[in-house]
């Protein structure tokens, strides 16, 4: 068997065997326990229902004494009170005896139940009287149950104290033994490995003088400390093939740390150079980083710029599309005046024509007229003659020298109308005349306003073209701007990763430089390792000396 | 390696021995247990009951021995009663009242390794201790009150069932009539029966219209009904085997107490103390505190009266006089 299964079984086999007498006295507790809870709360019952009868017993006395509503109630109340304890208790009751009691206290307590019920209802003292001592039968089997019960419990506390008693001898004496047995073992065992070891301490202890020529045995056994013989001899057969092995080396070892030496030099001075570069390097990283984060910085103010620029040209967009609206109502509103004018137009040279017309009959009213003066003219001349001829007549004639008379008068009267109409249509001659240069002037004016409209349409229709240009320059422009915040946004982001570029640039030429440094260092580290391995070549080729080999 | 195969049986072995060695062994300690056959009405009779129960009572409360009664309205008959108790395990079984003794010689007969306890009358029987009491001297005191208070000089007795016992009564108190009175009648009658009070009563009437100023009944509950009658009557009366002033206050004047209480107290604790029970018959009288007169109610005795009384109780107390040949 190995020396681990030995090892193991003798710290096993204890720790076993207490657990299993630990289980045992566990187990044994807690029957003890619950067995102790149930017959202390039967005890407490017990002690309630003796004091529930003897109060029964003395409120019937009392109500025997002095019948009164107030004893009544308290028999009533005991024996309820007598009935409830009893009730909690018989459950807990075990035992042909405590149960005997039992049957005996229930038939009594029903008795007395019923009896004095009765007497309570009639009012019968001496009745009441009467069961109030019979009560005391039913307190004697309290009583007596009290007893079985405070026995009972006598006898288990005794059990109780013998389990336990006899818990704590098992456990001593088995603890006891334990202890025995194990001291034993473990001497017994310990004592042999012991032996053993301290041969091939001794043996090591040769060797560690340096007397690798030290006569070794062979194993004895087949356990640990077997193969840790068998091991040694292995290894102080080794040890003295290595060691002469390692003379050998030392020596040369001393030698190829000198060449070392001179290498690490040179190489550490290449080292140095390559820092500064690297250093250099670095600085030009950071500032690439730092520029490129301003350029970041400029285009996304570039980028708040386009974006004003687009919102603007969106706005002026609006207002060319409003003014084209505004323009065309404009148009549309020359082109009625246009119309309206030509009407007047046409009603002026209708007038015109009127008044020409007119002027013409006019003409011929006053032809017309001095035909007229012509006739009246002779009218009187003839009127003139026939008063000559009736003064002739004489007294014949006077008749028709009145009537002659009152021709003349009528050639006189003709002649002055006639002068007046001719005076009306000399006026109406000159008011036409008149009339006629005021609508030539209107006709005028009427021509220059149609050519003022015309030249306001025309100026119309160019406005409209120019806002229609405007538009498409304002379109142009929303679209320029929507690709320059595109080309922004391009810009910004490369921006950002040249940034982080660089950042990584310059943070990777800082630990290059760190590195570099390290490096150095470790040049510095070999050259100086290179130096003490020579020395520790030296100072090993001293020490191989000592050994017998 | 065996070595240790061995030794690891051995102590395997010893632990396992170890934890079986424990034995229980039970002890119990047994107290004395009596029972008690009680008389006629049982429990609550006011009487000889009631007193053989609080005997028992204190027996129980101040010497710790355990005890258990039966009663004639459950058991039907004695016998059945007395069987019981003989059966439950009792170390003494007491008969209450003279009218048990047959069927306790029976109950005895067949167990012989039972004691009993007989109160009131006297058996044979080796296994039967007895208890009785000298009612002529307590019944001598009774009639020495009514002989010295009487007016009519006429005082009456009545009696349960014409028995020796009763006998006892009626002469001790017809000689303390006569000691004191020598010019007084004592008219006695016995009902036949201890349990009628009605009879009890028109009996107490009869003897009331004949002039009988104070009664002595010792008839058991048909005495109570004489006691009654005679606080109806105005006349005065005497409580028997307990104090029964409470059953009449304005007629009770005095009782005969027979203390069964004491004689059964005493006689247990004999038994506990010493194992067991020194006299087969006792008599108890006014000196073994076994009777006593209660004290006087409801009239006064005048202070040569009643040292006629305390000379009386002296001299039978001291032996110096006894009532019955």
């Amino acid at each position: 068997m190995k020396l681990k299964q030995k090892i193991l079984l003798i710290s096993i086999i204890p720790l076993l065997l207490s657990t299993g007498i630990i289980g045992f006295n566990i187990s044994q507790l807690f029957t003890l326990q619950s067995s102790t809870e149930e017959i202390v709360s039967s005890l407490v019952d017990v002690e309630e229902l003796n004091s529930s009868a003897k109060s029964l017993q003395k409120s019937l006395s009392n109500y025997a004494f002095n019948i009164s509503e107030s004893n009544r109630n308290e028999i009533e109340q005991d024996l309820q009170a007598v009935k409830a304890n009893f009730d909690s208790l018989a459950p807990f009751l075990t035992g042909k005896e405590q149960k005997e009691y039992a049957k005996k206290i229930t038939n009594k307590y029903e008795q007395i139940l019923n009896e004095s019920t009765t007497a309570v209802e009639a009012a019968n003292q001496a009745e009441i009287k009467r069961q109030s001592i019979r009560t005391k039968g039913l307190i004697n089997d309290v009583i007596e149950l009290k007893r079985n019960i405070t026995a009972q419990y006598a006898t288990m506390q005794s059990d109780l104290q013998k389990n336990i008693d006899s818990i704590i001898f098992v456990s001593v004496a088995a603890i006891a033994i334990l202890l025995i047995g194990c001291i034993g073992t473990a001497y017994l065992l310990t004592n042999r490995i012991v032996r053993r070891i301290a041969q091939v301490t001794h043996n090591a202890e040769e060797i560690a003088n340096g007397n690798l020529v030290v006569q070794l045995d062979d194993a004895t056994t087949k356990d640990e400390i077997g193969s840790l013989q068998q091991a040694f001899k292995k290894m102080s057969v080794n040890l003295r093939d290595f060691l002469s092995h390692v003379q050998d080396s030392s020596s040369q070892v001393a030698a190829s740390s000198e060449e070392l030496m001179a290498s690490a030099d040179e190489t550490m001075k290449g080292a140095e150079l390559i820092s500064d570069s690297i250093q250099q390097v670095s600085s030009g990283a950071e500032k690439q980083s730092f520029m490129s984060i301003e350029s970041v910085q400029a285009a996304d103010k570039s980028k708040s710029y386009v974006d004003e620029i687009s919102k603007n040209a969106n706005l002026a967009q609006e207002l060319s599309v409003s003014t084209g609206k505004k323009t065309e109502q404009g148009s549309n509103y020359v082109e009625v005046t246009v119309s309206q004018m030509e009407r007047i137009n046409e009603s002026v040279e209708e007038t015109d024509h009127a008044l020409s017309i007119l002027n013409n009959q006019t003409k011929e009213i006053v032809k017309v007229l001095s035909q007229i003066t012509e006739v009246a003219d002779q009218t009187n001349l003839l009127s003139l003659n026939a008063s000559i001829e009736a003064a002739r007549a004489g007294e014949a004639g006077k008749g028709f020298a009145v009537v002659a008379d009152e021709v003349k008068k009528l050639a006189d009267q003709t002649r002055k109308l006639v002068a007046n109409i001719t005076g009306i249509a000399k006026q109406i001659d000159v008011d036409t005349e008149k009339t006629v240069s005021s609508i030539n002037d209107v006709k005028e004016r009427v021509q220059k306003g149609l050519e003022i409209a015309s030249d306001t349409q025309t100026t119309f229709g160019e406005i409209q073209k120019a806002v229609g240009q405007v538009q498409t320059q304002i379109d142009n422009i929303t679209t320029i701007s929507t690709q320059i915040d595109l080309e922004v946004s391009k810009v910004s982001t490369h921006a950002k990763e040249m940034s982080e570029v660089s950042k990584l640039n310059s943070d990777s030429s800082t630990s290059v430089a760190a590195t570099s440094e390290e490096q150095l260092a470790s040049m510095e580290e070999i050259s100086g390792a290179a130096v003490s391995l020579a020395n520790l070549a030296e100072e090993l080729q001293v020490r191989l000396s000592k050994f017998t080999i | 390696m065996k070595k240790y195969i061995i030794m690891w049986t051995f102590v395997l072995c010893a632990v396992v021995l170890s934890a079986c060695s424990n034995e229980e062994e039970k002890t119990e300690s047994e107290n004395l247990k009596i029972g008690i056959m009680l008389s006629d009405a049982g429990l609550g009779d006011q009487s000889f009951s009631d007193m053989g129960f609080a005997g028992l009572e204190k027996a129980r409360d101040e010497l710790g021995v355990s005890f258990d009664y039966r009663e004639l309205q459950d058991t039907e008959t004695y016998e059945q009663g007395l069987e019981e108790l003989v059966e439950e395990g009792n170390d003494l079984v007491i008969g209450l009242g003279f009218s048990i003794q047959e069927a306790l010689e029976t109950v005895a007969k067949r167990s012989p390794d039972v004691s009993f306890l007989l109160i009131d009358s006297q058996s044979e029987l080796p296994n039967v201790y007895n208890i009785t009491f000298k009612e002529d001297e307590g019944s001598f005191l009774v009639g020495l009150v009514a002989g010295m208070k009487t007016k009519s000089n006429i005082v009456g007795f009545v009696g349960g069932e014409d028995v020796e016992l009763i006998h006892k009564f009626e002469d001790g108190y017809a000689a303390g009539v006569k000691a004191a009175n020598p010019k007084a009648k004592v008219i006695s009658t016995y009902a036949g029966t201890f349990g009628d009070d009605k009879l009890g009563e028109s009996i107490a009437q009869e003897m009331i219209a004949a002039g009988a100023d104070y009664i002595y009944p010792a008839a058991g509950f048909t005495g109570v009904g004489v006691i009654l009658q005679s606080q109806k009557a105005g006349t005065y009366s005497f409580g028997v085997d307990s104090d029964q002033f409470y059953l009449a206050e304005k007629s009770v004047v005095s009782s005969m107490v027979k203390q069964v209480d004491v004689a059964i107290y005493d006689t247990v604790k004999e038994l506990v103390k010493t194992g067991a029970i020194s006299e087969k018959n006792k008599q108890l009288g006014l000196k073994e505190n076994g009777v006593a007169i209660a004290p006087i109610t409801v009239i006064k005795l005048s202070p040569a009266e009643q040292k006629t009384l305390d000379q009386h109780i002296e001299e039978i107390s001291n032996g110096t006089v006894t009532i019955l040949e």
